[in-house]
Formats: C-alpha cells, structure tokens, sequence
C-alpha cells in the first residue's frame, strides 16, 4: 500500500494524473486516501454530506485496468472529486442540504456526473450545502442540515455558501476539485473564504440537468479546484450540449491556453474605488499587491463604470419569484417550516406573493443589464474587482452584518453588484485567491463576455505562474 | 444564492414595516421574518419601478447570454 505525503493531497489535477500514469500510486490506493480525509477530517468542517467510497472504489479498479493497458482517457483519469449534494446520484441520498429532502433518493445521475464518470474521474462524495442552495435569503451560516461551513483557515469562520462543503473539502485536502453551483454567488464566495480557485461557467454552457433547480434562469453548475488550470480541465469535461436542460447553449469547451492573445493586448477594466475604499481596510494591502502582479503581467488596466441599475433588487426578485414558484409544494405542505434557517421558510412564503409585474419588470431589466455589460466589454475584455470585499464572516455573525467597518459609503459604487450583475447577464468568472488578510485568505475576480472563459483562465494561469496563494495549505489537523 | 442585505439596505428594510408587524419593543425577540421578507419584496418593488425600461426591452423567455 502506498503512503502518501501531505504534498499529494494538495496537488493539481495535473500532477496527481502524471504520478498515476507513472505508477507511483494506484487509483484505488489514491481513492482510499482521500476516502480517508473526508470521512475523517470532512465532519471536522461540517463538509461531508455522504460518503460514495463502495462506488469510487469500484471506479477506481476500472481506472487502474485503463491505466495498465496504458487507455488514457483525460487529465481527469482516476482523481477523486467531490459534488454539491444538489446533483443527484443513482440510488444514493440527495439532500439538497435541507431536513425535508434528508431521504431523498433519484434514480439517475446528473449530467456533469455521467460526464466526469466518462472523463475517468472518481466520485468519492457528496458535499454539504447551504439548505436549498439559499433560495429563501438565509440569515445564519448554519442554514444547512449539515451545520455551518467551517473554514479550514480558521473554524470560527464561515467557509461561505452556498457551495459549503465544495470550498472546504477542496481548502483542506480532502478532495483535488469538487463542482459547485452558483445562482448568484454560491461558487464565488465559498472559493474567495476558503482561498481555492473557482470557475462560475457562462449561463448554459454547462447541463444542469440532475441538479436541484432553484432560478432556471440563472443557474450554473461549475468547478471548484486548486488552481485556474484545474479549472479548464475540469470544464472541458463538463461543459457541452445536453438535450436534458432545455437552457443549453449547444457549446463545447476545450481548455486551450497555448492560443490565448498576448497578455499585453488584453484589457481588464476596474474601478480603483473598490480596491481604494469598499473592500476592508485589512484586505487593500493584498488587493493592491495583487495590481501590481497583474500589471507586471503586462495586462493594460484600465478605469470603467458600470451603470447604476437595480442589479440587487432584480437579483433578489427573480431568484425569489422562481424559487418560490419551484418550492411551492414544500411551502404549501408545511413543511417547510423544518429548514433550519427561519429567515429563509419566511422568504420562500413571501416570494409566492410577488406580483407578476415585478418579476417581468426584473426580467425585462436583465436585457438592459446584459446591453450594460456587453458596453463595457467591449472596450475592455475582463473586468476585475475584488471577489469579496471582506474576509469570511464570523460563522455566529448574521450574514446581514456589515463588516467592513467602514462609516460613510464611497460615493462612487465601482463594481459593488459585480456579483448579482454578472449572474443576471449569465457571464463567465474566475475567483482568484490573491493574499490573506490576516489568517484569512482574500481573492480577486476576473468577468469576461459570454464564452470566453478561455481569455479569464489564461489570465488567472500566468497569475498563478507568478504567485503562490493558490498553494498556500490551511491548518488541518493530520490522520 | 448569496444575496445580502448590507447594513444600510437593513435598515432600510426595518423602516418599510409598519410599527404594528414590528411586535414588541423586546430586544430578546426573534425578528418577525415574514414581515421583514415582505419589506424586502416592497423595497425591490420599490427600486425596480424607478428603473426605465423602454418598450422595445422584452425579457427572452428562454435566457440566454
């Protein structure tokens, strides 16, 4: 039986595969040791929902048959990976993270699972969310079956949400990537806190099918990953067109950042106000650290504004009129009333109540957020902003707290809305980890035009050449 | 979904509720969520009609970017 360092459990995708083609370790060897670490370093962060070791192990003696007769089949070929427990897997429990679904069982597996099962990656477990994925407006990081998401960095943080326990198995070496899913945020945030690297793919380039549906029209499963090359790789073997979601773009994604354009064509707009006033004042050190790696990569920075639209509100409406419209059986039955966060059973009752004419009238804003951002984009071709403009909250602290601290608000409002603004026009973005604050990471994010999450990778990838935040490894308690 | 009320959208929110769904001046009282919720739709509501939207903007019904 092979004994593995520390060093293997945070290694790229890329590296764990040349190691398996090179036979330093087995697939089921490698399978058992993550295996391992969830189960037992994963309820130290409330990230385990289940264990899949029985079905990965048997995955992974198929992986090593392939291996020995030299059948490489992807970069993905027998790594362990983790999923959001809102896609279903065959015949296992999928809780969608909330009390009244804890039994719940399908008997098919989502899209990207079936893909990442052809691609020769292994599931070895399911990862615990915030309670379906937040769509009520939760109030309380312990809105979860599962508990509140410690953060690997620092367990009297919240590790974000709603992609929980995605963020923390990946920050703490339990898993090489997971998939998360983001309606606005969920990838992004938990990414940032837990100082891993995320990718929220265009709206539609990547299925959905198999996944708990929340808003179907700004839903997107993505990858959580230790690295902006992880990510590519692990798009590529989810992205594609899938009859299954009716929203699917029909496009493939093939990583290639050997064909990206030279850095110094590329532009990335931002608003100095964000890095200068908004973000807290223990993050700006890291944030402006951060430029100047950018600037030493050649990027042309340049200033841009966004326009000043209800991006919150339309947000906040859509989510909430759809969720509520999805989750009317649950309302309606009662029992709702088992969620564990009240602020989120009140939100899913009230967003029956939205009249027709504001739903409309946030849809019909999105058409003018997307004219807004395809402005922009055209004189810049990435936008960059702070992911989060504060570290992980405290897992006590209300979400609605403010912290950061500051008294008056900047009068300029930069690239606040960045986060809803993006997921209403359905755009690619990366979150880049850039520092810490403190024992708490901070990262950058970088939004580019619909299908070109080549031109963000490429950026976030010679970033990463040049910095080593990604590989920085939190504080985790050994076996 | 990660929306978030900031402190000022808070207690903008607060304002919104009528003094009667407010209960009891109790510090120790669980917030009335229901009422909160409804003040947050009225306040997009709210927001959402300042914005203009000329006529030729028609949302798509199947979304794509």
């Amino acid at each position: 039986m092979a004994s593995f360092t520390e060093d293997i459990f945070f290694a790229t995708i890329t590296e764990l595969n040349a190691k398996l083609r090179a036979r330093e370790f087995s697939a089921v060897e490698l399978t058992h040791a993550f295996c391992d670490r969830l189960e037992r370093i994963g309820p130290q962060y409330n990230a385990l929902a289940l264990s899949l070791r029985e079905p990965a192990v048997r995955k992974a003696k198929e992986v090593d048959g392939d291996l020995k007769r030299e059948r490489f089949r992807s970069p993905l070929q027998g790594i362990p990976f983790g999923a959001k427990d809102l896609l279903s897997v065959k015949g296992q429990i999928t809780t969608w993270g909330a009390k009244p679904y804890a039994a719940q069982v399908f008997d098919y597996d989502a899209t990207v699972l079936t893909k990442l099962e052809k691609a020769g990656a292994i599931l070895a477990a399911k990862l615990s969310m915030v309670e379906l994925a937040g769509g009520g407006g939760y109030r309380l990081a312990g809105a979860s079956l599962f508990g509140p998401g410690l953060n690997p960095w620092d367990k009297s943080r919240w590790s974000g949400g709603s992609s929980s326990g995605s963020g923390s198995a990946v920050a703490a070496g339990l898993a090489p990537f997971a998939l998360g899913s983001e309606t606005s945020g969920s990838i992004l945030t938990p990414s940032a806190y837990c100082g891993i690297t995320g990718l929220r793919p265009t709206y539609g380039l990547v299925s959905r099918f198999g996944a708990m549906a929340l808003s179907w029209t700004m839903d997107k499963v993505g990858p959580m990953c230790r690295s902006a090359e992880d990510c590519g790789l692990v798009l590529q073997a989810i992205a594609g067109s899938d009859a299954n979601d009716y929203a699917s773009a029909g496009k493939s994604f093939y990583y290639a950042p050997q064909f990206s354009r030279e850095l110094s064509a590329i532009k990335l707009g931002f608003a100095p106000v964000d890095f200068e006033e908004w973000a807290d004042p223990v993050t700006r050190e890291g944030f402006r650290a951060a430029i100047e790696v950018l600037r030493s990569m050649g990027l042309q920075l340049v200033e841009v504004q966004i326009a000043d639209l209800p991006y919150g509100a339309a947000t906040s409406t859509v989510i909430s009129a759809e969720g509520s419209s999805i989750f009317e059986p649950l309302v309606q039955s009662g029992q709702v009333d088992q969620l564990a966060d009240k602020k989120q059973v009140a939100g899913l009752r009230a967003g029956l109540e939205i009249p027709a004419k504001d739903y409309l009238k946030a849809m019909r804003l999105r058409t003018l957020v997307r004219q807004e951002f395809r402005r922009v984009l055209t004189d810049v071709d990435a936008i960059l902003a702070p992911c989060r403009y504060s570290v992980a909250s405290k897992v006590a602290d209300p979400l609605d707290r403010n912290t950061t601290g500051e008294s008056a608000a900047p009068k300029l409002a930069g690239m606040r809305a960045l986060i809803p603004g993006g997921n209403l026009a359905g755009l690619p973005a990366l979150s880049l980890p850039c520092g810490f604050a403190g024992n708490l990471p901070i990262a950058i994010q970088l939004v580019s035009r619909p299908f070109t999450e080549n031109l963000i990778l490429s950026i976030g990838k010679e970033f990463q050449k040049r910095t080593d935040w990604h590989r920085k490894r939190p504080p985790v308690p050994s076996l | 979904m990660d929306v978030k009320l900031t402190r000022r959208g808070f207690a903008v929110a607060l304002t919104a509720i009528p003094v009667s769904a407010q209960g009891p001046s109790d510090s120790t009282a669980p917030p009335d969520y229901d009422a909160l919720s409804r003040a947050q739709i009225k306040q997009n509501s709210e927001q959402l009609a300042k914005a203009s939207v000329s006529m030729s903007v028609e949302p798509s019904f199947v979304f794509k970017p």
